[in-house]
């Protein structure tokens, strides 16, 4: 059987990827999508968890369960507002989007 | 239980989904500015339906299974709070219809979210209320499609949060592997069965209090969790940042409360310290960037950093030792801390509204001689201002008293001298402002300023509260006092 | 007849009430204002009168005070409560308080004529008077706090009351604020001393199982050691009276609260806020002496004394007539504070009262004189008035023996008390600076009228001066009375004569548990010679050849010790001097700090980041970097730059030097604020590290 390590430590390098993406990249669409990676990776280590420690329970299958649904309720409110810029400004990169500042 | 039972324990938030759903199917149906002014009047009244539901219920302590959520008198603080501020805010907004009918819908699942928030015994419930407060808040601050900075804002407002929740789910995620459990007495059984486990403590439970913070702390908008809060508060329409300077605060410190104290008083050195430390910070840095602040929402944007910085030391001074009565005192003195406040600032924002929509602008220099143009509301905002450096007799000087206070019984002396000295340091911006309303020759003369009658309803609800809150406090701290007692125990 | 005492309930709301109908009603009607003010004043003076008689009436008060409480705010435990309280103590400040505010409203009614704001000056005076009366009646010390901050409100108000001179407005803030300084020690000790005993009534804190406790627990602070919470509580509330009282060195803001109306300034300086602070003290004064040998008695008197000393030697070499009275206010509060200290407390409270009367007194007159002369504040501009005056001078020539101590005047008594207290229990250092003082206080009252009323006028405002209105000399009259007559209720018993006759009644009523100071023949001698020996010596000096005009004064021939003295010790050249060495000093470290220590960390940065990605490199670069080496490398120029173009003072300076190191970390906090979403996500991650590595540091 894999040791709970190993998913420990994909979900750790997931969840630094995603923040490498939400720092470096310039395209917030981009930026949305490292977010997602970091959520995924909890996600990772909630069912981990949930396989490893708290066996007999399904508190965490419930809470990936709610996490992928708030996920793609806040991807779709998301891209609804980087679209509304794009209308705005004809741009996506949020170097650019630094009107209020100070 | 019965089914009839949950519907009765529920009802407010029953209520607000019921009424928020309505109102938005409603608005896809009837367009147009004229259907705004009725569906905000609808929304007051589900909200103030709500609120006489919870006044109704009176003092119920009822666990639903799961952990799932826990209708206790704590949870019916937080629900008396969250349905004020969104009828309140609601008042403020009367005037706005470019906002749409959106608005009052989205506002009542915001507020919704609050009170999931607050009574969320379980980090899945917890998680939830938080995101369905942030989703809605993300629309909200971007309602006016069409201006470039109310896009700004919502985008930086979403991306932050975004990643907040992330990092914060993150953390939770530790727990649960902690202690096999994700509901808030589970969570506190299985550290104390791992107590005999130091290392696990240390180098599991203190990296997932530190992620759980960067959540907490970007509701509510803690130093270094804030940067998003001025920008979003400068963008976003005048009444929504009203909302977001409150309602997002309340909910934040009610999941602190409740997590904290429910879920780790086993590692209460820890996050007490954690916490001491970021009040300090977060008064500190709110209090001196205010100092430049030439807009009047960026200024009570940093003057609201300062103020969550104070309450936090109220949480800082929630420890369990000694019996619990300490801890007790420090949550009465949160909440008292956030009602005060919750009704000066939503005061002072609605002076800033009522401002804005006769000048068009938010400067501070178009508060020149205002005292001439409107003396009511030159004097209100004075008022708000004393309250919020806490001066007495006011609101918040009655939080400050409490709160400095619990500070020193929990032996947090140099905590309570920072923000002593603090509240000094604010007397400082809010005051620039008062010289150049009250001191300053007019710069233009424009006239009288005309206060619409739903403002100047609002202006006088939080007026009197303001004023009234320590002179009538009994039943306030005793209010407090019940809702903190049962959630401790 | 001791129902009456329920009157005091009322006595603080008259003016609350015409403070509320002022503002809401009768802004536009000027003279209704003005006599509605007047009016509730004189109806708060009637029963106060009441109350005091009764409580001179009444046996035993002083075991037994009058209290009665209304519950306020419950909190867990304990409750606050609203209440008041006459003992002696509070029944001779309401004697003296509505007293003297009611002879200022009238003189108002006369010196303010013609303002443009002439009801809000009454309204705000009101308000005023609304806060100390409350404060005297205050059976707690959470109620004199808060009316303690409602007089620090309103001394913002009136200072700054002719805000269109921007010196007026500076002066106002500059109370506010200075103030508030003190007053944040004091709400420290208020919560201090509530954490400790669970209450903040004076009846229960002052009781002698508290004040036991209290003086039996001990804490340990950094750098002071081992310390009874006695002590520690009694010093911290010692800096809100070192703050409203203008001690050294909160003493800042007192000299230029003068920029108010002169109403005010007597207002302020004799009946109202500087007496707050000394009331106190009184009101706490087993507190400070709960600590056998404490340290907090020895503070009190050592700054006390040096006070005293200190501001009566400015005074002698100040030209504006005002400025004169505000430095002496200084020191005779610290002679008040100095008595406290060496435990005389019947000779502080004593001084506290006469002090109020012939100070409104000389401030009153020091007004009129100001009108007379058409503005004039400059005592080298005046000269002659006492023919053209002469109301103004007779009463003034009563105040000023009053203060200088010339028997049997009313300072003569109680100054003469703190003298003798001092000496008969060995403080003889405390003695010797007391009599000091008292010398340089009657020069530098006898200069002032040599000055001001003797010779020929020297300047064109002068000779036309006339006497002011009869609102306005009356009551110089009333309290010219008091300054002549109200030492006679103090005269020690063993004083010849007049002593058997009179019988001390004050120290019975007030202090009947001290024990009274023994008469010292030697010490009252001695003070009387001082006294008029330093009448004499401005005699010879202003009196005999009275200065002409455009003569310089005779003081500067003493050189550099009157460019010391006329320049408040010069502290602000030395101190310029030492402020302008270190800010270069510390632009210097800043460079050095600039070269060494920022350039090294945006390498490493730069090198670590480049590793992970070019893209975040030149992300972290850009803003952030840029952000951290403008933050701490500009806050040095920042720094200096402030530094250099603000004038700094001593004490002015630390104030002004605080505000601009706020005012400078506020600036550098808005340049991290970039506008740029993914700079601040950095920033909270590089904190999240931060925070980790700190945790696991400490804990």
């Amino acid at each position: 059987m894999i040791p709970l390590t190993w998913y420990l430590v994909l979900s750790a390098v997931l969840f630094c990827i995603g923040l490498y993406g939400v720092l470096a990249r310039r395209n917030a669409i981009a930026i949305l999508m490292g977010a997602e990676l970091m959520l995924n990776s909890a996600n990772i280590n909630l069912a981990a968890f949930e396989r490893y420690v708290a066996a007999g329970s399904v508190a965490g299958q419930v809470f990936v369960i709610f996490n992928i649904a708030v996920a793609a309720a806040e991807a779709a409110v998301g891209l609804a507002l980087i679209l509304a810029i794009y209308r705005s400004r004809d741009t996506v990169s949020v170097e650019e989007v630094d009107l209020l500042k100070g | 239980m019965s089914g009839m039972d949950y519907v009765t324990l529920l009802l407010p938030e029953i209520l607000l989904a019921a009424g928020g759903l309505a109102i938005l199917i409603l608005g896809l149906v009837w367009r147009g500015r004229s259907v705004y002014r009725p569906f905000c009047l609808l929304a007051i009244l589900v909200s103030l339906g709500a609120l006489g539901a919870t006044v109704g219920m009176g003092s119920v302590a009822v666990a639903l299974p799961q952990g799932i959520l826990a209708v206790d008198p704590f949870t019916s603080f937080f629900r008396v709070l969250g349905l004020a501020c969104a009828a309140l805010v609601l008042l403020l907004a009367l005037g706005h219809e470019r906002l749409g009918a959106e608005f009052p819908g989205l506002l009542l699942f915001a507020v919704l979210g609050i009170l999931l928030t607050a009574g969320g015994a379980n980090l899945v419930m917890v998680y939830v209320g938080i995101e369905l407060l942030s989703i809605t808040s993300y629309v909200l601050a971007g309602l006016l499609r069409e201006e470039p900075r109310s896009n700004e804002a919502a985008i930086k407002y979403f991306l932050y949060g975004a990643v907040a929740a992330a990092v914060m789910v993150y953390g939770f995620s530790f727990l649960l592997g902690l202690t096999g459990s994700l509901e808030l007495t589970g969570i506190a059984e299985g550290l104390r069965a791992v107590s005999g486990t130091p290392a696990a403590l240390r180098w599991v439970a203190v990296p997932a209090i530190v992620l759980m913070m960067v959540g907490f702390g970007f509701k509510v908008a803690a130093v270094p969790f804030h940067q998003w809060s001025p920008d979003v508060y400068e963008g976003a329409p005048t009444p929504v940042t009203a909302f977001l300077s409150v309602g997002p605060k309340a909910a934040g410190f009610a999941v602190m409360a409740r997590v904290f104290l429910v879920a780790l008083p086993a590692l209460q050195v820890e996050w007490a310290a954690l916490l001491a430390a970021l009040a300090a910070v977060t008064m500190t840095v709110g209090n001196l960037a205010a100092l430049w602040q030439t807009g009047m929402k960026r200024l009570l944007a940093y003057s609201s950093i300062a103020q969550a910085g104070y309450m936090l030391i109220g949480v800082a001074s929630l420890q369990v030792g000694g019996g619990g009565s300490l801890a007790g005192d420090a949550l009465v003195a949160l909440l008292v801390y956030l009602a005060a406040y919750l009704l000066t600032n939503l005061g002072a924002f609605a002076v800033v509204i009522s401002l804005e929509e006769a000048t068009g602008t938010d400067a501070i220099e178009s508060y020149t001689g205002l005292v001439h143009r409107a003396p009511w509301l030159a004097a209100a905002l004075v008022f708000y201002f004393l309250s919020l450096v806490g001066i007495p007799p006011l609101a918040c000087f009655l939080g400050k008293l409490f709160i400095f206070s619990a500070a020193i019984d929990a032996r947090l002396y140099w905590l309570a001298a920072v923000g002593v000295v603090n509240s000094a340091i604010s007397l400082a911006y809010y005051f620039r402002v008062v010289r150049l309303m009250f001191f300053e020759p007019e710069a233009g003369k424009e006239g009288a300023v005309r206060l619409p009658r739903n403002l100047s309803l609002a202006v006088a609800v939080t007026w009197v509260g303001t004023a009234g809150l320590v002179i009538v406090g009994t039943p306030v701290i005793a209010w407090a006092s019940q809702s903190a007692v049962l959630l401790v125990r | 007849m001791e129902s009456l005492f329920k009157l005091t309930w009322l006595i603080p709301v008259f003016p609350l009430l015409a403070f509320g109908a002022i503002v809401l009603y009768v802004r536009r009607w000027k003279r209704v204002a003005s006599w509605l003010a007047v009016a509730a004043i004189a109806v708060s003076l009637v029963l106060s009168q009441i109350v005091f008689w009764v409580a001179v009436g009444t046996p035993h008060l002083g075991e037994h005070p009058f209290e009665e409480v209304v519950r306020w705010l419950p909190t867990g435990l304990s409750a606050f409560e609203m209440g008041v309280m006459v003992d002696p103590l509070t029944a001779v400040m309401l004697f003296m308080v509505p007293l003297v505010c009611t002879m200022i409203f009238v003189y108002a009614l006369g010196y303010m004529e013609g303002d443009p704001r002439y009801a809000r000056f009454f309204a705000y005076v009101s308000l005023f008077a609304t806060g100390m009366l409350g404060l005297v009646v205050a059976n707690n010390l959470l109620m004199l706090f808060i009316f303690w901050e409602i007089m620090g409100l309103c001394s913002y108000l009136l200072i700054g009351f002719w805000f269109e001179k921007p010196s007026a407005m500076r002066a106002g803030l500059k109370a506010f604020l200075t103030t508030r300084v003190g007053d944040a020690f004091f709400l420290l000790g208020l919560l201090y001393l509530y954490s400790q005993t669970g209450t903040l009534a004076f009846r229960e804190v002052l009781s002698e199982e508290t004040l036991h406790h209290l003086a039996s627990m001990s804490v340990t602070l950094p750098i002071f050691g081992t310390v009874p919470v006695a002590t520690v509580i009694a010093l911290l509330i010692f800096g809100g009276t070192v703050g409203k009282s203008a001690q050294f060195p909160l003493h800042v803001w007192l000299p230029d609260a003068m920029e108010g109306p002169t109403p005010v300034s007597a207002l302020i300086h004799a009946a109202t806020m500087v007496s707050a602070g000394v009331y106190l003290v009184v009101r706490m004064f087993p507190l400070f002496h709960a600590v056998p040998h404490g340290a907090a008695p020895g503070v009190v008197a050592t700054i006390g004394a040096f006070t005293a000393l200190f501001a009566c030697t400015i005074a002698v070499a100040q030209n504006d007539i005002k400025r004169v009275l505000a430095y002496s206010t200084i020191s005779q509060l610290g002679y008040m504070i100095m008595a406290l200290g060496l435990g005389a407390y019947v000779a502080g409270a004593f001084h506290l009262i006469t002090h109020a009367f012939f100070k409104a007194l000389l401030f009153l007159g020091s007004g009129s004189v100001i009108l007379g002369a058409h503005h004039e504040q400059d005592m080298m501009e005046m000269g002659g008035l006492r023919s053209r005056m002469k109301i103004t001078f007779w009463t003034y020539i009563a105040g000023t023996l009053a203060l200088a101590g010339i028997p049997p005047l009313a300072g003569f008594w109680s100054k003469d008390e703190i003298l003798a207290d001092a000496f008969n229990h060995g403080h003889y250092l405390a003695w010797a600076v007391g009599s000091l003082a008292a010398f340089l206080t009657a020069f530098y009252m006898g200069r002032q009228i040599f000055l001001v009323f003797f010779g020929h006028p020297r300047s064109h405002h002068a000779e036309h001066a006339k006497e002011s209105p009869r609102t306005m000399t009356y009551p110089l009259l009333v309290l010219a009375v008091f300054a002549v007559l109200l030492g006679f209720v103090g005269v020690p018993e063993d004083f010849p004569v007049l002593g058997h006759l009179l019988g001390n009644p004050f120290h019975h009523f007030v202090g009947h548990e001290h024990a009274a100071t023994p008469v010292n023949p030697l010490v009252m001698g001695l003070s009387i010679l001082l006294a008029c020996a330093g009448l004499g010596v401005a005699y010879l000096i202003y009196g005999r050849k009275p200065l002409e005009e455009g003569q310089p004064d005779p003081l500067t021939r003493l050189g550099v010790v009157y460019i010391v003295l006329k320049n408040k010790y010069g502290i602000d050249e030395l101190y310029q001097a030492t402020f302008v060495w270190l800010t270069i000093r510390l632009a210097d470290l800043f460079a050095v700090f600039d070269r060494e220590v920022i350039d090294r960390v945006v390498n490493a940065v730069a090198r670590g980041t480049a590793i992970v990605s070019d893209g975040l490199f030149r992300f972290v670069d850009a803003p952030v970097i840029d952000g951290l080496v403008n933050l701490v490398g500009r806050a040095g120029a920042w720094l200096a730059d402030l530094w250099g173009r603000f004038d700094l003072r001593v004490i002015d300076g630390i104030v002004n030097g605080v505000g601009a190191a706020a005012q400078t970390l506020g600036r550098a906090f808005r340049q991290v604020q970039t506008g740029r979403v993914q700079s601040y996500i950095l920033l909270a991650s590089v904190n999240v590290v931060v925070i980790l590595a700190v945790l696991y540091l400490v804990l």
